[in-house]
């Protein structure tokens, strides 16, 4: 069976049957009414990876008690999660209650009157607001009302490293640009690529660039940039951010296959934890993924540091960069308002938390660090971690979100374009700033 | 070959014989007669097919030519707001649309020129009287049982620069960067593509070779012909209308592939590797600009209907008469 053709055609036929259906669909479902809508439960969409056990342990224990009962949908964990968020909205199928990565992610169906603002939850309770991170729950503020409740992990990124490679070559893990580029050589001496990229994946890439750029121009102007304010990407600034990546590719710091190296299939996870490079550039999830691949690496010899700082930048050195967390979004034609109101105060609930924290994440909640530290069941190299992570995030001046979720959606393929291209050499520092504005100018 | 006219004659009288019975047998039943009606079945039987088509081909492809006149963000409760052409000019002035139609054109022609000579020599070869034979073709054929996202992550895996072949066999791949540059990325999707169909083909040829009448050799035997004169001079004439079919299928399918490109190279590097139907899904489904990817749909439809009509036509697939007339 010649599978290939079979399944294209399939998937592309199925991609457009939705659209074709959706579209069809519309006339029936436009009267907007909730009574289609499943009666006596909220459906909620799950992320459906490692971390959803949390989230259905929430459930059950929402189900304990309340009458309207809580559906758990577990969807596939990857990148057709909004896509099959987004094509339900509006009709009999849709969740109640669903998860996104920021404000521009919701953007489009904050337009479209389809999820519901939650001002009058938090007015009705207000720890829904005030039990989180202000930094991170103003992420969906948009115009002054809430969509969103924080409910997974904050995820700063930093260095990871390899103490035992660290050690062989003599060195001790990297504090300022400087130490990077002068570790580079060391490393690339003694047979080790130096940090590991996964630069088939693009996002790893980002990465680099919103440490560069926090460092050269700090976040506070990046912010503006990707607000819209193109001199800022054309700013001399922004100019020796780039130079200054362009010389750790070119020094051989990612190694020189860094494109063909992928994240999703452990690429950089064995590079790291077999001591074939010395430090990779990640957010706080990696623990968890290099834990599932390699725990032995882990416990003895898995180090974090955060991102060096560099001395005649403009940015502070605690500014920091990554995800602030995913959030739960409710749909506006909801059938039971109260039940979804309900069940997102689980998400600040003890034990919520306290199972975060077992996954190995680090709540958005103000009230992470006792937990951290009165959890008695998690092991120290992981309690040690989670404080590292809390304590960057406490003392970071600015938590910049990951570039491609502030731009709209439809440029970030172009964002992420942009950013390896860069890196390859496709295109120089005069096509990156060309391309960048003209990405921000639409947001 | 020259043909035989008696034997031609022979079988022409054969021929009509059938005919004539059958006609016979219809006007019995009272039914028309003549050959166009003789015992065929009438559009009826054709409607479960037909109806399929409509539904899961025809509909949606009216639907995504209206939607690539139209802004949709794939949000039901905001549906999509007619926008005229404007689509269709941004398609026009797309460097992007252009890159993507030449590689997914280079793509088609290394699929074609790689597989159909790979099949037809290992069909050729199955075909054939050899011991172990039999083993050798069950272990060639597993690439067909597995899945291709299957295949897919697999490749991923083993063309990983530090884990995988290449970094056991350097002075092959140099430092492995394989999916890093274009070139490369292209061969080794041209590759995954060989060693995943091309066994499908190898089995379609296998059958055909086996059709051909074993006289022919000995005939061809007798005249002195060796082993290379028989297999061009009577295997691949004889092998003609298979290997135009099979073309057409790979042409087809390569139109259409996606899945390697999306599992193994995202489209990268810098969109090197960005064939039509990936460069829709980006447009639709991550960017979710569904009008947009509905406009890049149809040129990917009447691209793919253009090349496999000028095919059919070139080729005379339509007037396509047996091979064997004659034998």
């Amino acid at each position: 069976m010649n599978l290939k053709k079979h399944s294209a055609r399939t998937a592309a036929a199925a991609a457009i049957a939705i659209t074709a259906f959706a579209v069809a669909g519309c006339a029936s479902a436009s009267g907007g009414t909730n009574e289609s809508r499943p009666e006596g439960e909220i459906h909620v969409a799950v992320y459906g990876d490692a971390a959803a056990t949390a989230e259905e342990a929430a459930a059950e224990r929402f189900n304990e008690t309340s009458e309207i009962k809580v559906v758990v949908d577990k969807l596939a964990g990857d990148g057709n999660y909004p896509t099959a968020v987004r094509t339900s909205l509006g009709t009999a199928n849709a969740p109640d209650i669903f998860m996104s990565w920021g404000a521009a992610d919701i953007q489009q169906l904050v337009d479209a009157g389809a999820v519901m603002p939650l001002d009058e939850f938090i007015d009705e309770d207000p720890a829904l607001r005030d039990a989180f991170i202000p930094s991170v729950f103003d992420e969906e503020v948009i115009n002054g009302e809430a969509y969103g409740i924080p409910m997974r992990g904050v995820a700063p990124t930093f260095l990871f490293y390899n103490k035992q490679v660290l050690a062989d070559a003599g060195l001790e893990p990297a504090q300022t640009w400087d130490d990077l580029l002068s570790q580079t050589e060391t490393l690339t001496q003694a047979g080790v690529i130096p940090v590991a990229l996964a630069g088939a994946d693009k996002w790893p890439t980002q990465m680099w660039y919103q440490y560069a750029f926090a460092r050269e121009i700090g976040n506070d102007e990046v912010s503006a940039g990707l607000a819209g304010e193109g001199e800022v990407w054309a700013s001399e600034g922004s100019r020796s951010a780039l130079d200054r990546l362009k010389e750790l590719v070119d020094a051989g710091t990612f190694g020189s296959t860094f494109d063909s190296v992928g994240y999703s299939n452990q690429g950089t996870t064995g590079l790291l934890s077999q001591g074939k490079a010395a430090y990779e550039l990640m957010g706080t999830w990696n623990y968890a993924t290099l834990e599932g691949a390699a725990p032995d690496f882990v416990a003895d010899n898995l180090g974090w540091v955060a991102f060096p700082s560099l001395e005649d930048g403009a940015g502070e050195s605690g500014e920091i960069a990554g995800n602030l967390s995913n959030f739960y979004n409710v749909a506006a034609d909801t059938r039971y308002p109260e039940a979804a109101r309900d069940f997102l105060k689980e998400l600040y609930s003890d034990a919520f938390v306290a199972d975060q924290i077992a996954l190995g994440n680090l709540p958005p909640t103000l009230n992470a660090g006792e937990f951290i530290a009165a959890d008695e069941s998690i092991d120290a190299n992981k309690k040690s971690y989670l404080d590292f992570v809390f304590n960057l995030v406490q003392d970071a001046p600015t938590f910049q979100l990951s570039w491609d979720q502030v731009v709209p959606t439809a440029s970030k393929e172009r964002l992420t374009d942009a950013i390896a291209d860069y890196f390859n050499g496709t295109i120089d520092a005069d096509g990156w700033v060309s391309q960048m504005q003209s990405i921000t100018a639409t947001g | 070959m020259t043909r035989l006219a008696i034997s031609e004659r022979t079988s022409g009288f054969a021929m009509r014989e059938a005919q004539n019975t059958d006609r016979g047998g219809l006007h019995a039943a009272g039914r028309p007669g003549g050959l166009q009606h003789a015992g065929r079945p009438g559009i009826l039987w054709a409607l479960p097919a037909i109806l399929y088509f409509a539904l899961f081909a025809l509909l949606p492809l009216g639907f995504a030519f209206y939607l690539s006149f139209t802004y949709y963000n794939g949000i039901r409760i905001s549906p999509p707001t007619f926008i005229g052409l404007d689509n269709w000019t941004r398609l026009s002035s797309d460097a992007a649309v252009g890159k993507s139609v030449t590689i997914t054109l280079l793509l088609v022609v290394l699929a074609v020129v790689t597989q159909v000579p790979l099949g037809v020599i290992t069909g050729v070869w199955a075909a054939g009287p050899q011991r172990f034979r039999a083993i050798v073709v069950a272990l060639y054929f597993i690439p067909l049982l597995m899945s291709t996202a299957a295949v897919s992550v697999l490749w991923g895996s083993l063309l990983d620069p530090n884990f995988g072949i290449p970094d056991a066999l350097p002075w092959l791949f140099g430092d492995g960067n394989l999916l890093g540059r274009q070139w490369s990325a292209v061969a080794v999707i041209v590759f995954i593509y060989l060693w995943g169909a091309t066994p499908l083909y190898t089995l379609i040829f296998q059958g055909a070779a086996r059709q051909i009448p074993v006289t022919i050799y000995q005939a061809a035997q007798i005249d002195g012909a060796g082993i290379i004169r028989q297999f061009f001079s009577i295997t691949i004439p004889q092998l003609r209308n298979t290997i135009i079919t099979v073309t057409i299928l790979i042409v087809v399918g390569t139109f259409t592939a996606f899945d390697i490109i999306l599992i193994l190279t995202r489209g990268g590097p810098s969109n090197g590797t960005a064939i039509l139907p990936y460069f829709m899904y980006e447009q639709a489904f991550v960017a979710f600009d569904l009008g947009y990817g509905s406009a890049i749909a149809v040129v990917l439809v009447v691209l793919a209907a253009a090349v496999s009509l000028v095919m059919v036509r070139v080729t005379g697939y339509d007037k396509m008469t047996g091979s064997q007339e004659g034998i």
